[in-house]
């Protein structure tokens, strides 16, 4: 068993979460409290970084006025914790909105031109005709605008089939990738904690 | 002006960006108004996580009453873990032995800690819920079998079989599925990207 303080601490905070297959109990609770705390000063720090290179420096040292503007839409979004000026916050986030909007609508080039480019392949095996009557058939799926004929009704349903292995698949990899975080926790507490394991 | 404001600050930052993007890629000055803007939005996100800081400690301070809370000392341990982690973040230094300590030994132990308890979770919901009693079920169930059974060593103990046909629904139906649902997702993002913009919808404003 090791004498290292920090691996001691390392182990009683994944064991204190494991703690939570036997049952909800308090000690879970409160590493749960203080992973919440880390995190959020984790946060903080890096996004004081952020703004700090961003704006403060440029302004500061550089005189590059103009990042007073989002300096100020940033501190405008705590008159929320102020009633009679709370009106204010919405001034920065209809900012925020306005860029992530925009860039949503961007995005239309990289999720759904490109998409449809990569779908248009030659139908000369089948791989490749599973790949483009799976994309159609699952877009005919997704197909609100009118009224859905027979023949639209059976490419959907081919279409349900496509996105349900789809789902099966993202289902098999979300598994055996929370499986790997285990096999490493596992192997963090028998091997370096308590040598039970080689390394 | 409460709402008239906030609208055409909305448009007009959406606007800016769009048209740099659509109609005046050529033109320098609109790509440095974009990016600017792009360089404020960064910036203004940032003061968002002071906010919601802000919120939990508000939220937290709350609790801390222990004739109303059994548990008074999870709201004190998360308030100083956080002011803790931020302030040897922000005037000690990111370097130093402490914060590497909280972050390496407490931080990262614990988020994965969380993330691998969800697997008994998945597994669990997952024993209930697949049930083959029709096509579309028997089609998730197998999916998901093949693509845990082709991921493991122990898949490939049955043959080279098992891996391929992993990789197979991995690079064809798994992505045909995937692309239908990135585009329809797409179109929908768009569509509500552009009735923000707009100010048809106005949620993001709030009640008065």
């Amino acid at each position: 068993m090791t004498s290292d303080i920090g691996i001691w601490v390392a182990a009683i905070c994944t064991l204190a979460m494991f703690s939570f297959l036997w049952k909800e109990n308090s000690i879970f609770r409160s590493f749960q409290h203080i992973y919440v705390g880390i995190a959020a000063g984790y946060g903080m720090v890096r996004q004081w970084q952020a703004i700090n290179n961003m704006a403060i420096t440029p302004l500061l040292t550089k005189g590059v006025t103009t990042w007073i503007v989002p300096i100020i839409l940033g501190v405008l979004l705590f008159a929320r914790f102020f009633k009679s000026i709370a009106y204010l916050s919405r001034w920065s986030v209809a900012f925020l909105i306005g860029i992530g909007g925009a860039l949503s609508i961007k995005i239309l080039e990289t999720e759904f031109i490109r998409q449809a480019q990569a779908t248009f392949v030659p139908m000369n095996s089948f791989n490749n005709i599973v790949l483009v009557l799976g994309t159609v058939a699952g877009l005919c799926y997704f197909y609100f605008t009118i009224k859905p004929s027979t023949a639209l009704l059976g490419v959907a349903k081919l279409g349900r089939y496509v996105l349900m292995i789809s789902f099966g698949a993202g289902f098999g990899n979300a598994v055996m990738g929370r499986v790997s975080l285990l096999i490493s926790r596992m192997q963090f507490l028998f091997g370096q904690w308590i040598y039970l394991i080689k390394m | 002006m409460r709402k008239e404001i906030p609208l055409a600050i909305a448009f007009v930052t959406g606007f800016v960006v769009l048209l740099e993007y659509f109609f005046l890629p050529a033109v320098p000055a609109s790509k440095a108004w974009a990016t600017m803007l792009q360089q404020w939005g960064i910036v203004v996100s940032g003061f968002a996580m002071f906010v919601a800081a802000t919120n939990l400690v508000l939220v937290n301070v709350k609790k801390m009453d222990p004739k109303r809370n059994k548990e008074w000392y999870n709201p004190v341990l998360l308030l100083v873990f956080m002011f803790g982690m931020a302030f040897i973040g922000l005037f000690v230094g990111e370097r130093t032995a402490t914060y590497q300590f909280l972050f390496t030994k407490m931080y990262q132990p614990l988020g994965t800690a969380m993330f691998a308890l969800m697997v008994f979770f998945i597994a669990s919901a997952a024993q209930r819920a697949f049930r083959a009693k029709s096509v579309e079920a028997a089609l998730l169930l197998a999916a998901g079998i093949i693509v845990m059974l082709g991921r493991a060593p122990v898949g490939e103990l049955a043959g080279s079989w098992l891996p391929n046909l992993t990789n197979w629904i991995m690079n064809f139906p798994n992505v045909a599925g995937n692309r239908a649902i990135m585009m329809g997702a797409a179109l929908g993002a768009t569509a509500t990207a552009f009735r923000a913009l707009v100010g048809i919808d106005r949620s993001y404003l709030g009640v008065d």
